[in-house]
C-alpha cells in the first residue's frame, strides 16, 4: 500500500486545517477541488515541522487509505464527521438544542402546566366536581381576635399626583415584619422622610417578638397612631397573655416551669408579661385583615400578614390561615403553612387577571380596575421582597440581618420601596 | 342559668372492682407488658388504687355497637332518643359540660367531630351521635381526685327543663399508656336521663424523648404548638376553647375535604343559613328542582 498515495487528502486529516468543506471537495477529486488544492499546496510546503519526513505523522494517511476500502458515501460521511468545523457546529447546535429542551422541560412547560392547573382550579365547574372550596363555612369567631377593619378614608393618598412638592401629598407607608428591631425602624422612617402630619404607617404584622425592642416598636406605632394587622407572633403572644390572665399566672414566673407543657413558649410568655395593658390592648385591636380602600392603579388594597385564600370574602377569611399561610391546595383551595404546593400569590394573580380580562366585568362595571385587589403582606422572609402586580410581599428578614422594607404609596398611587440594612439579631 | 355541683363518693362498683383486682397476684403484670418491671418499683396504680394492669377490665359499657346503641351508656340507657329530640339533648349536654369546666377552672377543649362541627358553624353536626372533648393529663388527675362522680344539675332558660349529668372518671385514666386498649376513653359526661354522653380523653406526654408530643390512648398525636395556647371561642352559644392550630388538627384527622365538602352524611351545607340540612329537606331549603341523593 502506498502510504503517500493519497497525499491530497492529507490536509483534511491534518488538524492544522479547520476547513471541513475544503477537504470534502479534495476527496471528491473534482475539478474545482483540484483548483483549491492547487492553491493550498504551496502553503503546506512551507510547513517545516517534518510532516512529510517524520514517520510519526505517517500513521495518519494510513488510516485514510484504510477507509478508502469503504464505499464512497461512508468516506464522505467520515470526512464530514471528522471535520473540526462540523464538530464545532454539532457541539454548538447540540448545546442549543439541549438548552432549549431543558428550558422547555424545566421552565416553560412547568409554568404553562402550573398556569393551566391554576386556571382549572379556579373554574367554577370544578368546584362542583371536587365538592366545594375552602371558605364555605361560617367563620369561626374568637373572643379576642378582630377579623376585619377598614382604614379611615381620609388617610388615603389623593387621586392625582401633587406636582408642587414630593412630600406635599398624603402617603401610606406599609412596613414589613419589624420583629422588635426598633433602631432599624427609626432609620427606615428617616429614610422615607416620614412626616407624621401627612403620612400614615401601616404594619404588616409580626411587629413584636424575636428582636431586641418589641415594646419600643409598639410604643412608636402607638405614638404615630399607626395601623396594623395581626401577625402569627402577635397572635401567639396575645393568646398566651389572655390565657395567663385567666389562669392568674401573670405575676408568677415559677408557675410556667411548674406547668411543663408551656415551657415551650418561654420567650413569648416573657414578652406577654412585659407588655403593658395599653400596649397589649393596642395590639389586640390589630385586625386579621385590614381593608385599606381604593387606591389608583392598585384597586382595592388589602393588608394581611401571611396571605388571603383567593376568592374568599375578606370577612370570611380563616384567621389562622391569614396569619400563617404560604401555599394553597389547588383542588380544594385549602391553605397551608407548608411550602409544598402552589404559592397563594400565583393563584391570586390568576384570579385577578381573570377578573380584569373578563368581558362581562367590562360590561357590568364602568371601571373594572376597581374590581382588582392588591394584597400587601409580610411573613415570608424566605422569599424576601416579592413585588408582583397584585401582591406585594415586603418581609425582607430584618431580624436575621436582612433588610427592613417600606412600600410607600403616594398621591396618584405612585409606589416606591425604601429599605434599610439591619443588624443580625439572631 | 342555674348550675350546682355535688361531690359524691364512688359507690359500690368501685370497691367491688378494687376487691376483684386485688385478689389476683401482682406478679403476672409483666407478662402482659412488653417492658421489664422492676420488682422494687412501687406501681402506684396497684399500690394506691388497687388496679392490676394484667387484669384490665373495660369500664364504660354501651348497650350495643351499632350507630345508635353504641352511643349510650348502659347504666342510663332505656330507649334511643327520638331524632327530633336528639339535637336539643346534645346541645344541653355540651353547654352544661362547658359551663361546669369553665366555672371550676378546669382546662378542656373540644375535639374530633365536635371540633369539626365548631369549625363549620359553631354547633354540633346534626348527624353526630357523640361528642368529644380533650383535657391535659393535669386536668384529668384533678377530675379523678376531686370531681369524680359529680352529679351536675342543669336547668335551661325555660325552668321546666331540668337535666342531670354525671361526671364519671374511668379508674384506668390513671394509667396513661394504652394498656390493653379497653379504656381509651378516660372519662364521660353522661346525660343521666337518656344515657347519651360526651367522651373525655386525656392527653399526656409519655415519650420522654419527645417532650413536644401529646398522646391520648387511641393513637392520636398532637404537638404542643398545635394545641397551645388555647383559643377562646363559643360553641353552641357558650364559652369554649379550641386548639391553637385548629386547621392543622382537623386536616390531619379528617383530610382537606372535611373543610371544603358541602355534602356529608346525607346532609347539605347551606351557606346562606349556615346550617347543615338533611338532603330530603334541601329541596325546600333551596328553591330549585335539583335532585340530591
Amino acid at each position: 500500500m502506498a502510504r503517500y498515495s493519497n497525499i491530497d487528502d492529507l490536509d483534511y486529516a491534518d488538524d492544522s486545517s479547520d476547513d471541513g468543506l475544503h477537504s470534502f471537495n479534495d476527496n471528491n477529486n473534482s475539478a474545482s477541488s483540484y483548483r483549491l488544492t492547487k492553491y493550498a499546496r504551496p502553503l503546506i510546503d512551507y510547513v517545516r515541522n517534518e510532516w512529510q519526513s517524520n514517520p510519526k505523522y505517517a500513521s495518519l494517511p494510513t488510516t485514510n487509505s484504510d477507509t478508502s476500502d469503504y464505499p464512497r458515501w461512508v468516506q464522505m460521511l467520515g470526512s464530514i464527521v471528522t471535520a473540526p468545523r462540523f464538530r464545532r457546529y454539532v457541539l454548538v447546535y447540540t448545546t442549543v438544542l439541549v438548552s432549549c429542551w431543558l428550558g422547555w422541560k424545566f421552565v416553560v412547560s412547568p409554568r404553562l402546566e402550573e398556569h393551566a392547573a391554576i386556571l382549572h382550579a379556579l373554574d367554577p365547574q370544578v368546584k362542583e366536581e371536587v365538592g366545594g372550596w375552602f371558605g364555605a363555612n361560617a367563620l369561626p369567631r374568637f373572643d379576642i381576635i378582630v377579623q376585619l377593619r377598614t382604614l379611615e378614608p381620609s388617610l388615603l393618598p389623593g387621586e392625582v399626583t401633587s406636582e408642587s412638592d414630593e412630600h406635599g401629598g398624603r402617603r401610606l407607608i406599609f412596613i414589613g415584619d419589624v420583629h422588635g428591631c426598633k433602631d432599624e425602624l427609626e432609620r427606615l422612617l428617616e429614610e422615607t422622610s416620614f412626616n407624621p402630619d401627612t403620612d400614615h404607617l401601616i404594619f404588616t404584622g409580626d411587629m413584636i417578638n424575636k428582636g431586641p425592642d418589641s415594646l419600643g416598636v409598639v410604643d412608636l406605632a402607638r405614638e404615630y397612631s399607626a395601623s396594623c394587622v395581626r401577625g402569627d407572633h402577635e397572635d401567639r403572644v396575645l393568646s398566651l397573655r389572655h390565657n395567663m390572665i385567666a389562669a392568674n399566672t401573670m405575676n408568677d414566673e415559677f408557675l410556667d416551669d411548674a406547668n411543663m407543657h408551656r415551657g415551650q413558649y418561654t420567650k413569648e410568655r416573657q414578652l406577654a408579661r412585659q407588655l403593658s395593658e395599653e400596649q397589649a390592648d393596642w395590639l389586640d385591636t390589630c385586625p386579621v385583615v385590614l381593608n385599606v380602600g381604593q387606591i389608583k392603579d392598585m384597586g382595592q388594597v388589602v393588608v394581611a400578614h401571611a396571605g388571603l385564600v383567593p376568592g374568599v370574602d375578606l370577612d370570611k377569611q380563616d384567621p389562622y390561615s391569614v396569619m400563617n399561610m404560604l401555599t394553597v391546595d389547588l383542588d380544594t383551595h385549602v391553605p397551608s403553612s407548608s411550602r409544598k404546593g402552589i404559592k397563594w400569590t400565583k393563584v391570586s394573580y390568576t384570579l385577578c387577571f381573570l377578573r380584569v380580562c373578563n368581558r362581562r366585568l367590562h360590561e357590568t362595571f364602568e371601571n373594572p380596575e376597581s374590581m382588582l385587589t392588591t394584597v400587601i403582606y409580610g411573613h415570608d422572609s424566605k422569599s424576601s421582597l416579592s413585588l408582583k402586580t397584585y401582591t406585594k410581599g415586603i418581609d425582607t428578614g430584618c431580624f436575621k440581618g436582612g433588610k427592613l422594607t417600606a412600600l410607600v404609596v403616594g398621591d396618584g398611587g405612585k409606589q416606591k420601596t425604601v429599605q434599610v440594612r439591619c443588624n443580625n439579631h439572631t | 342559668m342555674h348550675l350546682w355541683g355535688l361531690l359524691a363518693l364512688t359507690g359500690a362498683i368501685w370497691s367491688a372492682r378494687t376487691e376483684a383486682s386485688s385478689a389476683s397476684s401482682s406478679g403476672s403484670a409483666e407478662q402482659h407488658y412488653g417492658k421489664v418491671v422492676n420488682q422494687d418499683d412501687p406501681d402506684p396504680l396497684w399500690d394506691k388504687y388497687g388496679l392490676n394492669k394484667s387484669e384490665e377490665f373495660k369500664y364504660f359499657h354501651e348497650p350495643g355497637h351499632d350507630d345508635i346503641l353504641g352511643h349510650y351508656d348502659s347504666r342510663y340507657f332505656t330507649e334511643p332518643v327520638a331524632d327530633e329530640e336528639r339535637p336539643q339533648t346534645m346541645t344541653y349536654m355540651v353547654r352544661a359540660y362547658l359551663n361546669f369546666f369553665e366555672e371550676n377552672g378546669l382546662e378542656t377543649w373540644i375535639a374530633h367531630g365536635t371540633l369539626l362541627g365548631w369549625w363549620w358553624n359553631g354547633k354540633v353536626m346534626p348527624w353526630d351521635w357523640d361528642m368529644d372533648t380533650q383535657v391535659p393529663d393535669t386536668t384529668l388527675r384533678q377530675l379523678a381526685d376531686r370531681y369524680n362522680q359529680t352529679v351536675v344539675q342543669y336547668s335551661t332558660k325555660n325552668a321546666d327543663v331540668q337535666r342531670t349529668y354525671l361526671l364519671d372518671i374511668n379508674p384506668w385514666a390513671r394509667q396513661r399508656e394504652n394498656g390493653m386498649g379497653l379504656n381509651i376513653i378516660d372519662a364521660r359526661w353522661i346525660d343521666m336521663q337518656t344515657g347519651l354522653y360526651i367522651d373525655i380523653t386525656g392527653l399526656s406526654k409519655i415519650n420522654p424523648d419527645k417532650p413536644n408530643l401529646w398522646m391520648d390512648k387511641h393513637e392520636h398525636q398532637y404537638r404542643t404548638e398545635d394545641i397551645y395556647p388555647l383559643r377562646k371561642t363559643t360553641f353552641e352559644g357558650v364559652a369554649a376553647k379550641v386548639p391553637f392550630d385548629y386547621d392543622a388538627i382537623l386536616i390531619e384527622e379528617y383530610g382537606k375535604n372535611a373543610l371544603t365538602s358541602t355534602h356529608f352524611h346525607n346532609h347539605t351545607w347551606i351557606p346562606e343559613s349556615e346550617e347543615w340540612i338533611p338532603d330530603d329537606q334541601v329541596a325546600d331549603a333551596i328553591d330549585d328542582d335539583k335532585q340530591y341523593e
